[in-house]
């Protein structure tokens, strides 16, 4: 996706011997090394939950701290699995981060549609109002209302709060791929006869499927890393996986050990996501930004 | 001979049918069979003995519990909101009575017991006679209606390393001079730090519970109005802030009770107070150094702030006899024996004087709290704003801790303390 | 599509409204009460609330703060990476990591790592000879390690909108400084930086709203202490909502942040249309 600049020194035929160790040098190892100060810190933080879930109590305890596990345990792994339904509170986190980011792209994507053609761009204020106001204060209202009609089941309300996190993001996101689009391809297709709607499906949405990509993603990852929601709401049946880690730290003393293997859990997904994704979650995370 | 032996064997099978029969009928477990209740708990120990058990109550009584166990904040919340939006989704709760009796009652969200605990509902066995005085009072409101059965009765001790003050050769404190002394006499800077106690915001409170009462100081006063700044408070202020910065280290600001706990373990703390309930993970020999040097003793002065839980119904539910049913097993005498082998304190009698395994004389602190048992006060007023207050003193410690003046801090909380009070009464 | 955008605005709007009502009564979830209109008693009672106006200084501080480092190193972070090097799309790749991780479960392990007594950061520290610093347990150094922990986590972010800015960067200015003779340092802040600022300004904007509303990090590291250190607005407002029950006091709060930020956001913007029509 990015557009390769033609380095200076590319031009120039490297000469023999000290020149090309100077290429080495400037091209590959210094960018290599500065790169490396940003990047350690960021892996350093990650290869510390990993292996803090692997070492035992003792060595999560020892000062001076372990940087390498001697005696590598699976038992907070195991314990986690044991103690508590961690497969079903994955699940959890699965169903409602599915599900909220199909029913955010089944609204989102017809209303930024409109937004992108009719050019309501007072709406998009209200977006930013959305982005801005505090979690809290969507959690009563809805909690309210579910309650009144009676909707029983945790996780659906809590897929409900969720959605107000997924279709806010999916609309912005999504607008700017829609604003993109050359107006010329549907004037043709209404000249054909189809119906805003059609065009819409037809026309429209094939083309922006990078951008539906991108936005569904970023509104899964935000749905699954969310912690509040279900920490107010979530219940026996319906917690989601953050608020289990968070859990960890409970009446007994911080277990660590099981904290880190959850967090590991808890982080794996979607950081596999991440390197398979990893275009698209780019474009996700840029997209309205190069617009300008 | 065979004659004798078939009349013997139809006599006690007579016998054994009758007593089983008369039994059954005394208590009807079975009453509520079929339903289905939820349950909310704070996760615990108790807790956790309770979702190992669970299905014994489930085959018991026929009724379904959906069991929900939650960090106490959440817990509190959730219940919160329920309440808030008029739902009807928990039929017996976990209520920490320290800090939501008042507010609770208040708005109305017990269900009083008092209907329950009669012949036919409620199991004979039971004997709610058999918890301790101060568990009993705990659960009454200020009207004397029951809404609630206990479940634990903590009480703050005093914890010391009974084998350093062997080798020093100090006595267990019976005042804070002797208190101080012990600390500083122990204290190694930078190794060993003679005492330490909650700094966190909020948690705090609870130990600062101490010597608020250690100086005749109190929260609120007999109509009611908040009290904290008064020179009795002051003065405890100085000296919970003063001991810290002399003989904990600098991070204590923010210490609930597992970095306290977590700091005695790590074998660089010699003494500190907190409830009694954390001493099971102290004697745990597989996770703690310090395991067998542990001293326990009642606080100078004969002090024992203390704090209860009990299990409730909503007043909501629509499934109240069978959450009484629930209720009842969960914190009835044979539930509760078990209890102390796993380190709850159990806040009935018979667990600890009478139990098989001889808690009193097995488990080392459990006589310490027996008596502390006999002199303990619940740490905190009943009035509504319990939080409000933990939290404003609780800053106003926190700011003595780093360098405020304790009259100027507790001033500010008082004055806190006394709007939350006032608009409480609204 | 019209059912769509009504959804949506219902969705969306329906919280506000209910917020900004509640707002106007003092309602609170435990009173046995039910809750009366007061008009705008809250909002005066706001003006007057220290721990409320302390809580948005420490909000305002924390987002300059953690902004400016993120934007400050990911632009420089895209610099580096905007190179051919020999590692780089694993390096890229890396860098996404702390972006779509989930906060609270990283936040918890940096209180791991920051523990004064047994943290292996005060342990990497006093190798370099930097004494046990106290991290989340003072009052003086808990918002540095907060900004901390934020910025490790989005500055990525930034990096990425300046790479994907750079990208698309047109290659003649730079021939042309390089005639000039100019140097790389003179390149970046005459060309490169002045071309980039349109992408980071939207990064800057989405980057300031989201610090804002940073909850679960401070939840999760200090509920926001020692004492009320690092309580900003949104810990504050769970606090009253939650721990207080005050709704309707929490929704006026939430009704004059709102109010407080957009106008500052749209400010922003015209400054910046106001900017552009200039240039």
């Amino acid at each position: 996706m990015t557009v390769t600049r033609p380095s200076p020194m590319a031009q120039v035929s490297p000469a023999p011997g000290a020149h090309k160790r100077n290429h080495l040098l400037r091209e590959h190892l210094l960018p290599l090394l500065v790169s490396s100060f940003f990047i350690i810190p960021i892996v350093f933080v990650f290869y510390w939950m990993i292996s803090m879930s692997f070492q035992t109590q003792v060595e999560i305890s020892a000062n001076p701290p372990t940087f390498w596990s001697a005696h590598p345990t699976t038992e907070w792994y195991s314990q986690l699995m044991r103690r508590m339904p961690f497969l079903h509170y994955a699940w959890n986190s699965l169903v409602v981060g599915v599900s909220a980011t199909g029913i955010g792209l089944a609204i989102g994507l017809p209303a930024a549609y409109a937004i992108a053609r009719w050019r309501l761009g007072g709406l998009g204020t209200l977006f930013l109002l959305t982005r801005i106001t505090p979690a809290i204060s969507f959690l009563i209202p809805w909690y309210i209302i579910a309650k009144r009609l009676d909707l029983g089941d945790s996780l659906l309300i809590i897929t409900l709060l969720h959605i107000t996190i997924t279709l806010p993001l999916i609309i912005w996101i999504m607008i700017g791929f829609f604003e993109a689009l050359p107006g010329d391809l549907e004037q043709a297709a209404t000249v054909d006869g189809c119906t805003p709607w059609q065009s819409f499906l037809l026309v429209a949405v094939p083309l922006v499927k990078p951008g539906i990509v991108a936005a569904a993603i970023l509104a899964f990852i935000q749905s699954w890393n969310n912690f509040l929601f279900a920490a107010v709401l979530g219940g026996p049946g319906s917690q989601t996986l953050p608020v289990t880690v968070y859990g960890m730290l409970s009446f007994e003393q911080a277990n660590w050990g099981p904290l880190a293997a959850a967090a590991t859990l808890v982080c794996l997904p979607v950081i596999i996501g991440t390197i398979f994704f990893q275009r698209q979650l780019v474009e996700g995370l840029t997209a309205g930004a190069l617009k300008g | 001979m065979p004659r004798i032996h078939l009349g013997l064997a139809v006599s006690l099978s007579l016998i054994v049918l009758s007593t089983s029969t008369s039994q059954a009928q005394r208590f009807n477990w079975k009453a509520q069979a079929g339903k289905t209740i939820s349950v909310s708990v704070v996760k615990s120990p108790w807790s956790d003995i309770l979702q190992d058990r669970l299905s014994e109550f489930e085959k018991l009584s026929g009724i379904d519990v959906n069991l929900s166990v939650l960090p106490e904040q959440q817990a509190r919340q959730k219940l919160a909101i329920d309440f808030a939006s008029g739902g009807r989704t928990v039929d017996v709760f976990d209520s920490s009575l320290s800090v939501e009796k008042a507010r609770f009652s208040q708005a109305g969200w017990y269900e009083p017991l008092g209907k329950y605990m009669v012949a036919g509902k409620m199991d004979p066995f039971y004997r709610f006679d058999d918890f301790f005085s101060s568990a009993r009072n705990a659960v009454k409101t200020a009207d004397g209606s029951i809404i609630g059965l206990p479940w634990k009765a903590d009480v703050q001790v005093l914890y010391y390393r009974k084998d350093l003050f062997a080798q020093a050769r100090l006595k267990v404190p019976t005042n804070l001079a002797t208190l101080e002394a012990a600390a500083a006499k122990l204290n190694v800077p930078g190794k060993m730090y003679g005492y330490a106690a909650r700094g966190l915001k909020n948690a705090n409170a609870y130990t600062f519970a101490f010597p608020l009462a250690a100086f005749k100081g109190s929260w609120v006063d007999a109509q009611g109005n908040a009290t904290v700044n008064t020179a009795q408070a002051v003065k405890a202020l100085d000296w919970y802030s003063g001991m810290l910065k002399k003989y904990a280290p600098p991070s204590v600001v923010s210490y609930n009770w597992s970095e306290v706990l977590g700091l005695f373990q790590q074998e660089q703390l010699a003494m500190f107070n907190d409830g009694i309930g954390f001493a099971v993970q102290l004697e745990d020999k597989a996770a703690s150094k310090v395991a067998g040097k542990v001293g326990y003793a009642v606080l100078p002065g004969r002090l024992a702030p203390a704090t209860f839980n009990a299990l409730a119904i909503s007043s909501r539910s629509a499934n109240k006899d069978a959450a009484f049913l629930f209720m009842q097993w969960a914190t009835n005498s044979a539930f509760d024996k078990n209890l102390v082998e796993k380190g709850v304190t159990s806040p009935r009698q018979s667990s600890w004087k009478t139990a098989s395994n001889r808690p009193l004389e097995t488990i080392p602190w459990a006589q310490t709290y027996f008596d502390a048992l006999k002199v303990a006060k619940p740490a905190f007023p009943e009035v509504p704003p319990i939080q409000e207050m933990r939290d404003t003193v609780g800053i106003a410690i926190v700011q003595a801790l780093q360098g405020t003046a304790s009259k100027t801090a507790l001033d500010q909380a008082n004055r806190d303390f006394q709007t939350a009070l006032d608009s409480a009464k609204q | 599509m019209l059912p769509a955008l009504l959804l949506t605005v219902v969705v969306i709007a329906f919280p506000l409204g209910y917020t900004l009502y509640q707002s106007f009564t003092n309602w609170v979830i435990t009173s046995p009460n039910p809750p009366k209109f007061i008009g705008l008693t809250n909002y005066l009672e706001l003006l007057r609330d220290q721990r409320a106006l302390q809580s948005l200084l420490r909000t305002v501080l924390i987002t300059i703060f953690s902004v400016s480092f993120q934007m400050v190193l990911g632009v420089a972070m895209a610099m580096v990476m905007n190179r051919h090097f020999f590692g780089r799309g694993l390096f890229r790749t890396l860098a996404l990591f702390p972006v779509v991780a989930t906060p609270v479960a990283i936040s918890l392990i940096f209180v791991t790592m920051m523990n004064p007594q047994t943290g292996v950061l005060n342990h990497l520290l006093s190798g370099v000879g930097v004494g046990p610093l106290q991290w989340i347990y003072s009052e003086k150094s808990v918002l540095p390690s907060l900004i901390l922990v934020d910025t490790w986590q989005w500055t990525p972010f930034v990096m990425l909108i300046a790479l994907a800015g750079l990208a698309t960067l047109p290659n003649e200015p730079y021939e042309a400084a390089k005639i000039d003779g100019a140097t790389p340092w003179q390149t970046f802040w005459a060309i490169t930086l002045p071309m980039l600022m349109p992408s980071l300004f939207v990064a800057l904007l989405f980057r300031a709203i989201d610090t804002l509303k940073l909850f679960d990090t401070i939840y999760a590291m200090t509920q926001g202490g020692p004492g009320t250190a690092s309580e900003t607005i949104n810990l504050y407002l769970y606090t009253l909502s939650f721990n207080y029950f005050r709704m309707g006091y929490a929704s006026s709060m939430v009704i004059a942040l709102l109010v407080l930020v957009l106008g500052i956001t749209l400010l922003l913007i015209r400054a910046r249309r106001f900017a552009e029509e200039r240039a």
